[in-house]
């Protein structure tokens, strides 16, 4: 079983170890489950790709295969996807109403994070834990705050920016959620 | 009947190996993470090859060359042990040996030779007391008392103190394993500061030669070999016009004095280049395409990131060049070429994955083929799944 999970981002999808937010999952996961970071990094495999519009393509055209192997969850950005999927009427956008809209236009079992705003976010959020200024917007500043969040705080710090985005900690919940589930037999 | 190839090789507690074998079967590619062990099975075939040379293998080979030893050994093992099968002409050959430490040197415990065939038969065991080896002449077990405990019966065999033919074509099997680690094509500046002075930007001996050496020394011998085989020339020619443009012409050997010979390469009637003037990309294809035609041969031809400093069109050409030659000689390569990996026409069939596991050690994964057949529907190839971070999918 593979758990995947789609991450909007401004950058080009190129994978990197040191992406940001998939640092910043795996360690939530590995306090909440009291093993290494290591292991948590392998628990899911996470993708950047660039844009809503690219998974709300994806969500269409490639969801069934990757939910072949495994679990799928994709991360959006609150801010944009009301233009995309509810781009005439909006009187359901509240968090059930944005994914029922979703759902419909691209059916599958897959699960869906919604991200007050953006991931800037939880950059801010951060930022505001360890008491930094808030840098200049850029996937590189992002991916440094994340780092010092995950190697040089405690998680009681990573708590308090988890709890400042509910989105981000649902996230987590899930991917604890679909590995503790025994691995259908292949 | 056709020459020996490899087609299987073992490894046993071999750094961060614990226990794979690899089918080589065609083009054979290796891709991974860094640390995951792709350079170590191509240097276990370099090991093998000294396995059919060396008069001590362990001390020289396992201890000086590639060693000290206990740098070969898997963590907390205390012995290694390699193997291969051997396909083509006669029955088919398994052979194997273990190699422990023993104090602060390695010694050769256990060695064994099998013949498939329609009489299989162990041709030689060594190892729990007993050291034989199997007359033909005879029919019957000969012990052996000839051989040196330090020496590999596969060297006794090139020798010509094995009595079984078996031996004889293990070892020159093993004797034929080609490995080619990237070519050493550094512009002269660059050499010169590292202080050396050898390799195909420089004039070398006119050396008799059968194969390209390696890092692509001695080239000039080896094009004047080439240029005996009208038909393998053509095709060099033809083929090096793709990276040296459609004007090429015509390669020269040169007398550089000194019994040295140095390569001109010609573009059209006005234009002459000495090999050295060429670029890093431009002369290691050259190499490689000489590699490749004095290979057809070789029992296994390995390459490490045989596509360093090429254009990604140039990628595209090494790799038809390479499964062309690997329809008549088993040919490994490793590479993080995602290009490399695109351009593949049978990923499933060539593709072995170095994966990492939780114990430390590395298992070798082949793809599905169901599975990549429904993603290659939506990707270039391989190489762009791979990117998209999917490669995890498709094993």
């Amino acid at each position: 079983m593979i758990v995947t999970v789609w991450w909007e981002d401004a950058r080009q999808p190129v994978r990197s170890k040191n992406y940001g937010p998939d640092q910043f999952l795996a360690r939530c996961i590995a306090d909440d489950l009291g093993c290494d970071l290591k292991d948590a990094l392998r628990m899911f495999s996470g993708q950047p790709k660039k844009g809503a519009g690219t998974i709300k393509r994806l969500l269409t055209d490639e969801a069934p295969l990757v939910l072949n192997r495994g679990p799928l969850c994709a991360v959006l950005d609150h801010d944009k996807i009301l233009e995309l999927w509810l781009p005439t009427e909006r009187p359901n956008d509240c968090h059930s109403g944005i994914c029922g809209a979703i759902r419909s236009a691209s059916p599958g079992d897959y699960y869906l994070v919604l991200l007050h705003e953006n991931m800037e976010t939880l950059v801010r959020a951060a930022c505001d834990v360890m008491h930094v200024d808030v840098p200049a917007k850029s996937p590189q500043t992002r991916d440094d705050i994340l780092a010092r969040l995950v190697f040089g705080e405690s998680s009681e710090k990573r708590q308090i920016v988890r709890d400042a985005v509910p989105g981000f900690n649902r996230l987590v919940d899930w991917v604890k959620a679909v590995v503790a589930q025994p691995t259908p037999s292949l | 009947m056709p020459a020996d190839r490899i087609t299987k090789i073992r490894i046993s507690n071999l750094r961060v190996f614990k226990d794979v074998e690899l089918t080589l079967d065609g083009l054979t590619v290796l891709i991974g993470d860094n640390g995951s062990g792709k350079s170590t099975l191509l240097e276990c075939l370099e090991l093998l090859r000294h396995v059919g040379i060396a008069n001590s293998f362990a001390m020289e080979a396992l201890q000086e060359s590639h060693g000290p030893f206990v740098d070969l050994l898997r963590r907390g093992a205390s012995s290694l042990s390699l193997g291969v099968d051997i396909e083509g002409d006669g029955p088919p050959l398994s052979y194997g040996f273990k190699v422990s430490l023993t104090g602060t040197v390695p010694e050769i415990v256990a060695e064994m030779l099998f013949a498939k065939g329609e009489k299989p038969r162990v041709v030689l065991k060594r190892g729990q007391g007993e050291f034989y080896w199997f007359d033909e002449s005879s029919q019957a077990n000969v012990p052996i008392t000839q051989v040196p405990a330090q020496m590999l019966a596969a060297a006794a065999g090139a020798q010509g103190l094995s009595p079984n033919p078996a031996f004889v074509r293990l070892a020159k099997a093993l004797r034929a394993i080609e490995y080619h680690p990237p070519f050493e094509v550094r512009p002269i500046w660059q050499q010169l500061q590292l202080d050396r002075r050898q390799g195909p930007r420089w004039p070398s001996p006119a050396n008799h030669t059968e194969r390209l050496k390696r890092y692509g020394h001695e080239f000039p011998a080896a094009l004047l070999v080439l240029r005996n085989d009208l038909q393998a020339w053509q095709r060099f020619l033809e083929r090096a016009r793709a990276a040296l443009g459609p004007q090429l012409t015509q390669f020269s050997i040169q007398p550089a004095g000194s019994g040295q010979l140095d390569v001109l390469v010609h573009f059209g009637l006005s234009l002459t280049l000495p090999l050295r003037a060429l670029s890093e990309g431009q002369l290691s294809f050259l190499l490689m395409l000489a590699a490749v035609e004095l290979g057809r041969g070789r029992s296994v031809l390995a390459f490490d990131e045989p596509d360093i400093h090429y254009h990604p069109e140039l990628v595209v050409n090494l790799v038809h060049i390479l499964e062309d030659a690997a329809q008549t000689v088993p040919v490994v390569v490793a590479t993080h070429s995602d290009r490399f990996l695109d351009a593949l026409s049978s990923p499933s069939r060539s593709v072995v994955v170095t994966h990492m596991q939780d114990d430390g050690s590395v298992s070798l994964m082949r793809l599905k083929p169901e599975q990549l057949g429904a993603w290659l529907e939506r990707y270039r190839g391989l190489g762009s799944i791979r990117a998209e971070g999917y490669l995890p999918h498709v094993i």
